[in-house]
């Protein structure tokens, strides 16, 4: 039996997509209900909050997830990636109200000690530290477009897809950090020990690349 | 209830027990084929390792100032303080030399679940030439699993001079970035890497199979068909010694097996147990390090997690143990109904208890299977009250004649 984490969200049906992609029955997902592990004599799904989904892997809990690359670079865990899925394709930012996008235009100095609101402190923390600019982080678990309007923050880090959420609260994209997409992920135990049944899903990204 | 720091951990009852086993499973088996003790310093001083170690492992090491003001860090590996004690204190006549170690070391994690403090079982082999040293070292290790009565760990098995054969057919830059995908753990970025390889010598065409070579003894025939001159005799040689004594089922190889190349010149390893999801350990073999210490020939070593390791060990029945009740005769006395109940085998704990039920309750609250009466010399079956039905197997009057 192999065991699939998959994040619960609208991340979700590009996940399933993914799965379908890769020829892995995903019958049991669509009657789901509020169950969070959905297995058969063959598969076992496990569902988890997105920033958990590395955390399963690692652990070796889960033989194969699928997980952002956000959430991949923010957790740090001992994964091994078997593909890009190029699904759920977004970008992570810096962004902010206009008038702080402009000290991100004038000498680097006036960078120095901005509030950032952000989900991906760690991301965050070492985007602005390799640049040399210390800022203060302020770790948020949601809705993070809301502290700069409210006066928490200054500017925020966070995934922007289309836009529409900050241009609906004032704010606008400074700088990218790195683009984001949905990866397929396994543990480091069961690439070593199982990888006949992971290989054809290696081959398969290629093919698709 | 007082704090410890975060990323650290105290053990105690079971959990202890259980690294104790382990460790003593460990020290026994090495220690009985000419492996010695060796008890390093819990600091280092930063001028003895920094230059010495990979900036991917000496960026995860913890400095601080010793109370003398002397730049230290916490005991982050103990393989250098092994080199340095065998450097400075035996000649090179006396090689090989072995030693082993259970040491606490303190490295910072790259995710935050990672923990800081960790509790290692390890040894090194040191200046011995040859595949013999790692097919002892592997042996030795599986002995000390077969003595703990658990599933024995798979080891899975590489070579990082295969990669290092393969990178020098590329541009310095290339090399840098397939070495940068393969130790964050990137496929994607490995094969976008291989992608842009021009192709030589069919270097490009190898690493393209390369993550595929994972498996039993057959990966070795299939890279040897795809690439002739690849350094695999030693993997063989191994793999064939380890199969002689009855390991098959427990070996993998992997010839994608990364672990830092700056550091490691040879086979390398990482051990899984079944019922754990993350590798226990590992280790290689390390030549370039020695040579650091002027010291010629081959170096060889590993670390496993004991904590991690006693998890997965059925825990110690107490049901066998004896609680002694000395409460009313002399301590000497009482001392040697313990004793004698050691000699036998048994576990024996001195209750000095004034009353007998106060002692007995203890037992029963510990877990204990018996409960001796030190002023009748008589043992009770606290499992089977009443009946004593296995008094007379481990007890009788002669043994107990104190």
């Amino acid at each position: 039996m192999l065991t699939v984490a998959l994040p619960t969200g609208r991340v979700l049906e590009d996940a399933v997509e993914v799965l379908q992609f890769l020829g892995i029955p995903t019958e049991l997902l669509e009657n789901r209900g509020r169950k969070l592990i959905l297995e058969d004599s063959s598969w076992r799904f496990i569902l988890a909050k997105p920033m958990d989904v590395p955390l399963y892997v690692s652990r070796g809990i889960a033989d194969l997830a699928l997980a952002g690359s956000d959430v991949l670079a923010e957790r740090k865990s001992s994964v091994v990636e078997l593909g890009d899925t190029r699904k759920g394709r977004c970008r992570m930012a810096v962004a902010g109200p206009r008038e702080v996008a402009k000290r991100f235009e004038s000498h680097e100095s006036s960078r120095a000690g901005l509030r950032i609101a952000t989900k991906y402190p760690r991301v965050a923390e070492e985007y602005f530290q390799t640049r040399g600019i210390q800022v203060d982080l302020l770790h948020l678990s949601g809705s993070i477009e809301l502290a700069p309007r409210l006066g928490m923050a200054d500017c925020i880090v966070d995934i922007v897809q289309t836009g529409s959420t900050l241009k609906a609260n004032g704010l606008v994209v400074i700088e990218e950090i790195c683009p984001v997409s949905l990866r397929l992920v396994a543990s480091k135990k069961s690439v070593h020990l199982r990888w006949e049944r992971f290989a054809p899903f290696l081959e398969a990204f290629r093919r698709k690349s | 209830m007082s704090r410890i720091p975060q990323g650290c951990q105290t053990l105690g009852g079971l959990r202890a027990e259980g690294v104790n086993r382990c460790r003593e499973s460990f020290f026994s088996t090495f220690s009985s084929r000419g492996y010695m003790s060796f008890l390093p310093s819990g600091l280092q001083l930063l001028e003895s390792v920094w230059e010495k170690y990979p900036p991917a492992f000496r960026n995860r090491l913890v400095p601080l100032n010793s109370p003398y003001a002397e730049p230290s860090v916490l005991m982050g590996d103990p393989t250098l303080a092994a080199l340095a004690y065998m450097s400075a204190h035996h000649a090179p006549h006396e090689r090989p030399l072995r030693l082993c170690y259970a040491q606490k070391v303190y490295r910072r994690g790259d995710a935050p679940e990672d923990p800081f403090e960790s509790y290692q079982v390890g040894a090194e082999l040191l200046g011995w030439n040859g595949h013999g040293a790692e097919v002892e070292m592997l042996s030795l290790i599986m002995e000390s699993f077969e003595k703990l009565s658990i599933p024995l760990p798979t080891v899975v098995l590489g070579d990082v001079r295969i990669l290092k054969h393969l990178c020098s057919a590329l541009s310095r830059e290339e090399e840098a970035r397939l070495l940068a995908a393969l130790s964050s753990g990137s496929y994607s970025d490995y094969y976008s890497v291989v992608a842009q390889i021009s192709s030589k010598n069919g270097t490009a065409a190898f690493l393209q199979v390369l993550p595929h070579l994972k498996g039993g003894e057959e990966v070795l025939t299939k890279a040897r068909e795809l690439c002739g001159n690849l350094p695999l005799e030693d993997l063989q040689e191994i793999t064939t010694s380890l199969k002689e004594m009855g390991y098959r089922k427990q070996l993998r190889l992997d010839l994608a097996l990364f672990r830092e190349i700056g550091y490691y010149s040879g086979p390398v390893f990482d051990f899984y147990l079944p019922q754990e999801g993350r590798s226990l350990g590992g280790g290689g073999r390390y030549d370039g390090l020695l040579s650091q210490y002027g010291i010629l020939g081959q170096a060889l070593g590993f670390n496993l997690d004991l904590e991690r390791m006693a998890r997965n060990i059925p825990p110690s029945a107490h049901g066998k143990t004896v609680m002694v009740w000395g409460g009313q005769m002399s301590p000497p006395k009482a001392l040697e109904y313990a004793r004698k109940m050691a000699s036998l085998g048994r576990k024996a704990e001195m209750s000095w208890h004034e009353s007998p039920e106060a002692s007995r309750e203890l037992a029963r609250i510990r877990g204990y299977g018996w409960w001796l009466d030190g002023k009748t010399g008589q043992l009770h079956d606290l499992k089977h009250p009443g009946e004593n039905p296995q008094a007379q197997d481990i007890w009788s009057k002669e043994e107990c004649s104190c």
